[in-house]
C-alpha cells in the first residue's frame, strides 16, 4: 500500500516537473499569449506539492492546511484564465461570485483540518461550464481545423477530464474514504492526465 | 451491496465517464475538422473548375471565328495578288500563332518574352488585315527582365483584340496601338495598352445599339479571370481601364495591368 502511494506520488511529481520544464523550454513561444502565467502557476504547484509532502511528514502539519488554500488559489487562477480566453464578462462575474460564496461557506461551515469538499465540487462544475463555452466557441471557428495544435484546447481538455473525474469521486467520497487506496490512485491518474495535457499544450507550440 | 462493490462501481463509473468524455470530445472535433476541410476542398475545387472554364473561354475568345476567317481572307487576298513571299510569310505567322495559342493555353505562366512573341505574331496578322491603316509600337523597358519575369498566358491578347476590333476598327484614319512594358521593381512590372480608337464609352454605346455583347463579355471574362487568379494567391494583378477622352483631348482607351511581385513561377516556360 505504502509502495503504491509512493510510486503514484513520484509519478505525479515527475509529470508536474516535466510540465514545468516544458513550460520553461517553450516560454518564448507563448510569452505574449494568454498562457503566459502558466509557467508561474506550474512553479507554484511544485512548491505546494513539496510543502504538502514535507510539512506533514516533518512537522505533523495537516495537509489540508496546504491543499485547501491551493484549491482556492488554483480555482481563482483557472476562472481568471478562462475569463482571459473567453472574454465573457457576465459569465466571469457570475462564476467568480459563486466560487467566492462557496469559499465563504467552506471557511465557516467546513472542517479546516480536512480537504474542503464543496469548493472542489463547485469548482469542477464551474470549469465544466467554462469548458463547454470554450468548446462551442472553438467549434464555430475556422481554427478548429488545427485544434490539436491549439494549446488552449489541450489545457481545457486536461482541466475538463480532471474535473469530470474528480466530481463523482468527491460525491462518492463517503463510500470511498478520502485517504483510501482507490481514491489516491484515481486522483493520481487524473493528475497525470491533467499534467500530460499541459505538457502537450506546450509541446504543440513547437510544432506550430 | 457491500462497500467493495460500491467502490468498484463508483470507480467503474468514473473511468467510463472519463473515457466517454474523451472519445466524445475528440470525435466531435475530428468530425468538425473533417467537415471544414471538405468544405475548403470543395470551394478550392470549384474555384479551380471556374478558372479552367475561364481559361477555356479566353482561348475560345482568341480563336474567335471572325479572327480566323479575316486572317485567312487577308492571306488569300495576297495569294490572289500573286504576292507569294508575303502570303507565305503571313501564313507562317498564322500557323505559328495557332501553335502558340494551343501551347501556352496549357501553361500556368509564360515569360514576358514569349508573351511578346505571341503578341507580335497576332498584331502582324491584324496589320495585314488593316493594311496601312494600322500601326503598333511595342515599348519595352530596358530594366525589365523579360526572360525571368512571368505572367499568366493569353492575358494581354484579348485586350489587344478589344482595342483593335472595338476601338481602332471604328475609327477613321490611321489606327495606332501602343503596348508598353515598364519595370516597377525587380519582380513587379506594369503593362499599358493604349489605342487611339473611338474609346471604350463609345464602343459600349455602339455595341448596345447593335445588341453585341462580345466586348462586354470578353472584358467580363478577363476581369473574372483576374479575380480568380488573385484568389488562387499565385497572382496579384491590378486591372484598370479608362477612356482617354476623359483625361485629355485624345480619343481611345488605356488599359493598365500591374503585375505585383508575389507571382508563381513553378510552371514557367522559357
Amino acid at each position: 500500500m505504502e509502495e503504491i502511494k509512493l510510486i503514484s506520488r513520484i509519478l505525479l511529481w515527475s509529470f508536474q516537473i516535466a510540465a514545468f520544464i516544458a513550460a520553461i523550454l517553450t516560454w518564448p513561444k507563448y510569452k505574449n499569449t494568454t498562457q503566459n502565467t502558466f509557467l508561474y502557476f506550474l512553479g507554484f504547484v511544485i512548491i505546494i506539492e513539496f510543502l504538502g509532502y514535507f510539512l506533514p511528514n516533518q512537522f505533523g502539519v495537516k495537509s489540508a492546511y496546504i491543499y485547501n488554500p491551493f484549491i482556492v488559489i488554483s480555482g481563482f487562477y483557472y476562472l481568471f484564465w478562462f475569463y482571459k480566453i473567453l472574454k465573457i464578462k457576465k459569465l466571469a462575474i457570475i462564476l467568480f461570485t459563486v466560487f467566492i460564496l462557496v469559499i465563504i461557506n467552506a471557511i465557516f461551515l467546513e472542517n479546516a483540518t480536512k480537504i474542503w469538499k464543496s469548493p472542489l465540487i463547485i469548482l469542477a462544475l464551474l470549469i465544466l461550464i467554462n469548458s463547454t463555452v470554450f468548446y462551442s466557441k472553438l467549434l464555430n471557428k475556422k481554427e478548429v481545423v488545427y485544434y490539436n495544435n491549439n494549446p488552449e484546447f489541450w489545457i481545457v481538455t486536461g482541466l475538463i477530464i480532471f474535473h469530470i473525474g474528480i466530481l463523482p469521486l468527491f460525491l462518492f467520497q463517503k463510500y470511498l474514504g478520502i485517504g483510501a487506496f482507490y481514491f489516491r490512485i484515481t486522483i493520481a491518474i487524473l493528475n497525470l492526465i491533467l499534467y500530460g495535457c499541459f505538457i502537450t499544450s506546450f509541446l504543440c507550440l513547437r510544432k506550430k | 451491496m457491500s462497500k467493495e462493490e460500491i467502490i468498484f462501481l463508483s470507480l467503474f463509473c468514473i473511468v467510463l465517464l472519463v473515457v466517454f468524455s474523451i472519445v466524445f470530445l475528440f470525435a466531435t472535433f475530428n468530425n468538425r475538422k473533417n467537415k471544414l476541410l471538405q468544405e475548403q476542398l470543395e470551394s478550392k475545387l470549384n474555384n479551380q473548375k471556374r478558372q479552367h472554364e475561364l481559361e477555356l473561354n479566353a482561348l475560345r475568345a482568341q480563336m474567335n471565328p471572325h479572327f480566323v476567317h479575316n486572317s485567312l481572307n487577308a492571306i488569300q487576298y495576297y495569294i490572289q495578288l500573286n504576292e507569294v513571299e508575303k502570303s507565305e510569310d503571313y501564313l507562317a505567322k498564322f500557323s505559328k500563332l495557332m501553335r502558340q495559342f494551343f501551347e501556352y493555353s496549357r501553361k500556368q505562366s509564360i515569360s514576358i518574352e514569349n508573351e511578346i512573341g505571341l503578341l507580335k505574331n497576332y498584331l502582324d496578322i491584324e496589320k495585314l488585315r488593316f493594311e496601312d491603316n494600322f500601326n503598333y509600337y511595342l515599348k519595352i523597358d530596358k530594366a525589365l527582365d523579360t526572360e525571368e519575369l512571368f505572367l499568366p498566358p493569353m492575358i494581354l491578347q484579348p485586350i489587344l483584340e478589344n482595342a483593335i476590333n472595338h476601338g481602332i476598327f471604328h475609327k477613321e484614319g490611321q489606327g495606332e496601338l501602343i503596348i508598353e512594358f515598364t519595370s516597377l521593381n525587380e519582380s513587379s512590372f506594369k503593362v499599358e495598352v493604349i489605342d487611339n480608337g473611338i474609346g471604350i464609352n463609345k464602343a459600349k454605346a455602339m455595341n448596345l445599339q447593335k445588341l453585341q455583347t462580345h466586348t462586354e463579355h470578353s472584358s467580363y471574362v478577363l476581369e473574372e479571370r483576374l479575380m480568380l487568379l488573385k484568389e488562387s494567391k499565385n497572382w496579384n494583378i491590378d486591372f484598370k481601364i479608362i477612356d482617354r477622352s476623359l483625361n485629355s483631348n485624345q480619343t481611345g482607351t488605356k488599359v493598365t495591368l500591374v503585375f505585383k511581385d508575389d507571382l508563381n513561377v513553378e510552371d514557367y516556360d522559357h
